[in-house]
């Protein structure tokens, strides 16, 4: 479509919570339309606003309905490829120009990636929460009040790279116990957040699968495919992992190795929502499935909820539950699920979501370093 | 360095020392912008490390600070735990830009620690395995390419024996018989202009698709090339390990691969012969000798990227000294003026482009800060990229 529209302004909203900021890219066009994407990236808030700012020449004066062809300069021409820190700032960027795009032609960004091919998004809740086996089952049940029908727990925290049955079990009873609290039809993923070593994990994971776990997510570190895919060979719980693999390319060994049941692309890590649609097309030519990962704001929950709307091979869609006063606070609205534990598709045009600045200002950024864990003689666990 | 040599032989240096300061410096010069991380201790020694990285200087400074806060306080000798703690306990590991200021802070860490144990970094690495340093030139410039062979005429003239350029720009998926004839030409060219002794690497910076990498290098073969940097992306290595297998020019790849994670793939498959971990980026210092050492049980060789000041020209060589599968280092010919002004401290060449053994305490720079202040003062300079196009306006790998 031809248009003079130019971008004219990009600007950019820290907003503090807890030891991290989340962190908000306003991308202004010359007839008044703004777009709004999230670029929240932990406690690397400086790294990833400077990262935004290096963007500001490519994107200042140029036309917003470009968005392949700015993702491809950004990406390409900056020679230094990818990484978090660069692709969530691109990804804040990506979505706002597709929230321009969706506002300018009155459609829900869904419908500019081949309309809905569902009727409804089904929602799992990042949680339960709670440090002892009790806290944990006590938010379960929580969560299946609220209605969700699918909950992901971390039950780990620092694991030697050979860990006792024991220490297996500190985290099992845990899973056990939420499993006793909601009943068995509820679906429940396990989050090893990288934090075993493969012989640990294929244990944790036998260990699991009475439990009737739907997913291992990141049963130990990315960074070696071929472990991952060892652990994946002897687990009988599907394995998922994907949001700490940025673009599509860094996804491929996975797929090939058809030994992962899930992959789980984040749309501000991956770079955006249209490189994690082609991510998602990578799955569904090797039958994998599907759920984005999003422990993030409203804002990228409404990205995530366009994605998804399109994907053939959908699964579920995380969403972070902990009602934190801000949260609520910075956005127009939230989105909520219904009682089936499902969000409705996104209608408004664009994003379907702003941001209100005003109100964001009375969340000020914080400095603060992400929060640690450390093994038994003081030296670095992986969080 | 009276003061250094105090506090290294007074008592356990680890015990005293602590980080006071952590600094980034932009100096708006050069061909992109430098970023130097100055770390300050409550000894007075200082340490500076390089985490240059071209068009992403705000991310960089950006992903400084935000390690800084932790470094402040710190024992800076405990290179490998903060190491850990920054990479680690960012949980969004790596990318070029954490990667960068890590190495940047890293390289800083060991000019403090050797500095106060008044010891070159080399000699807290293992010591030298040799006693000078062969660089290469990135240095033939020029649009035509009877420019860019007069241009490695005046180098070999000056006395360089190794030279690396970049001959492709903007080439399609599958080359035609122009672009094969015209890089033939061009490298005809050269070879006339320099003979045949001189060492000529070509740096393919990734614009070739895996076909068109086997048709160029088929092509260039009667040349006698040194080595075929990056002949495609780095981003899939069975791509480059497919060249690898079809071509016998030997490959080297490894500028934009970090940590010792990003390497594992390109050795485990035969990606490539030669790896180039730039210490800018990598991680650093340490983490490029446990790449080199991976690399060793390869038999693969190692020449580290640099197209950066001296600094980090510094840093390399005092890996390349203790390092025993060293080729080759990388050195930029055409600094401007007001940047080689920066360093107080010249390299001691010998003929051929050797450098003898820096034998300073640490990373063996020192900073004119005059200099680097009148530079950071200057008015900000943010570039793009420079950028390279298709015929039809689509975008092409710089």
């Amino acid at each position: 479509m031809a248009t003079s529209r130019k971008i004219i302004r990009v600007r950019t909203v820290a907003v503090g919570a807890g030891w991290r900021n989340y962190i908000f890219v306003l991308v202004d066009t010359d007839d008044g339309l703004t777009g709004l994407g999230e670029a929240s990236l932990g406690a690397q808030t400086n790294a990833v606003l400077g990262a935004v700012k290096d963007l500001e020449p490519l994107l200042l004066g140029a036309d917003p309905s470009r968005i392949e062809h700015l993702w491809q300069q950004a990406y390409r021409h900056a020679f230094w490829h990818g990484g978090p820190t660069f692709l969530s700032a691109l990804a804040g960027v990506e979505v706002a120009l597709w929230d321009i795009q969706g506002q300018a032609l009155g459609v829900p960004i869904h419908r500019l990636f081949g309309g809905p091919v569902r009727d409804r998004i089904r929602a799992y809740a990042n949680g339960p929460r709670g440090d002892t086996p009790e806290e944990m089952a006590q938010s379960a049940a929580d969560l299946v009040t609220q209605g969700f029908t699918a909950l992901k727990m971390a039950p780990w925290e620092a694991m030697p790279i050979l860990a006792s049955k024991g220490k297996i079990e500190s985290g099992v009873a845990k899973v056990r116990a939420v499993r006793e609290a909601v009943g068995a039809e509820v679906d429940l993923m396990v989050d090893a957040h990288g934090r075993l070593s493969p012989p640990v994990a294929v244990r944790a994971a036998i260990a699991l699968a009475p439990f009737g776990i739907t997913f291992l997510e990141e049963p130990c570190l990315p960074g070696n495919a071929a472990a991952l895919v060892r652990i994946a060979r002897k687990s009988p719980v599907p394995i998922a992992v994907g949001e700490r693999h940025y673009t599509r390319w860094a996804f491929t060994e996975l797929l090939d190795s058809r030994t992962i049941g899930v992959l789980q692309p984040d749309i501000i890590q991956g770079g955006g929502i249209a490189e994690a649609r082609r991510i998602a097309a990578l799955a569904e030519m090797h039958f994998v499935s599907v759920a984005p990962h999003n422990p993030w704001s409203w804002v990228n929950t409404m990205a995530s909820l366009h994605l998804d709307a399109v994907l053939p091979n959908f699964l579920m869609q995380e969403v972070i539950t902990d009602l934190e006063p801000w949260k609520d606070a910075t956005v127009s609205h939230r989105p909520v699920i219904d009682a089936e534990g499902f969000f409705a598709l996104p209608s408004a045009p664009g994003l379907g979501i702003s941001l209100d600045i005003e109100a964001a200002k009375r969340f000020p950024p914080v400095e603060g370093r992400p929060p640690a864990l450390w093994h038994d003689d003081g030296a670095v666990a992986d969080w | 360095m009276d003061a250094v040599v105090t506090v290294a032989s007074a008592e356990r240096p680890d015990l005293k020392i602590r980080v006071t300061e952590v600094i980034p410096h932009v100096l708006f010069a050069g061909r992109t912008n430098l970023i130097f991380v100055e770390v300050r201790t409550d000894v007075g020694i200082t340490g500076i490390g390089e985490a240059s990285l071209e068009g992403k200087t705000e991310a960089v400074v950006g992903a400084i600070n935000d390690i800084a806060e932790y470094l402040i306080g710190q024992d800076p000798t405990r290179i490998e735990h903060h190491w850990q703690t920054m990479y680690r306990h960012s949980f969004w590991r790596g990318g070029v830009i954490i990667g960068s200021a890590i190495s940047g802070i890293e390289q800083a860490l060991w000019d403090v620690l050797g500095k106060a144990l008044g010891a070159p970094v080399h000699e807290l690495l293992g010591g030298r395995v040799r006693d000078r340093v062969r660089l290469y030139a990135n240095g033939p410039r020029g649009t035509t390419p009877e420019e860019v062979a007069e241009s490695c005429l005046r180098l070999v003239e000056a006395g360089w024996e190794a030279l690396k350029l970049a001959p492709f720009e903007a080439v399609p998926g599958v080359a035609g018989p122009c672009e094969l004839a015209q890089a033939r030409h061009r490298m005809q060219l050269i070879r006339d202009a320099v003979g045949s002794d001189v060492d000529v690497l070509i740096d393919c910076h990734g614009r070739l698709s895996p076909t068109a990498a086997v048709q160029m290098a088929e092509a260039l073969e009667e040349f006698d090339i040194f080595f075929f940097e990056e002949p495609v992306l780095p981003e899939d290595p069975r791509a480059m390990a497919e060249v690898a297998a079809a071509i016998s020019i030997p490959i080297a790849t490894g500028e934009r691969l970090f940590t010792k994670w990003g390497f594992r793939d390109v050795l485990a498959l035969g990606a490539a012969d030669v790896l180039q971990p730039d210490l800018a980026h990598c991680g650093g210092i340490l983490e490029a000798r446990k790449i080199a050492a991976a690399a060793e049980v390869s038999f693969v060789g190692m020449a580290p990227h640099n197209p950066y000041s001296w600094l980090l020209t510094m840093a390399s060589i005092q890996l390349d000294l203790a390092t025993p599968n060293f080729l080759i280092q990388e050195f930029l010919v055409d600094h401007p003026a007001e940047v080689e002004q920066l360093f107080a401290t010249p390299f001691v060449w010998l003929p051929g482009g050797w450098v003898e053994p820096p034998m300073a305490p640490g990373l063996g720079v020192e900073l004119d800060w005059d200099a680097v202040r009148a530079l950071e003062q200057r008015p900000y300079t943010r570039t793009y990229q420079p950028s390279l196009w298709h015929v039809d306006g689509s975008v092409a790998d710089w």
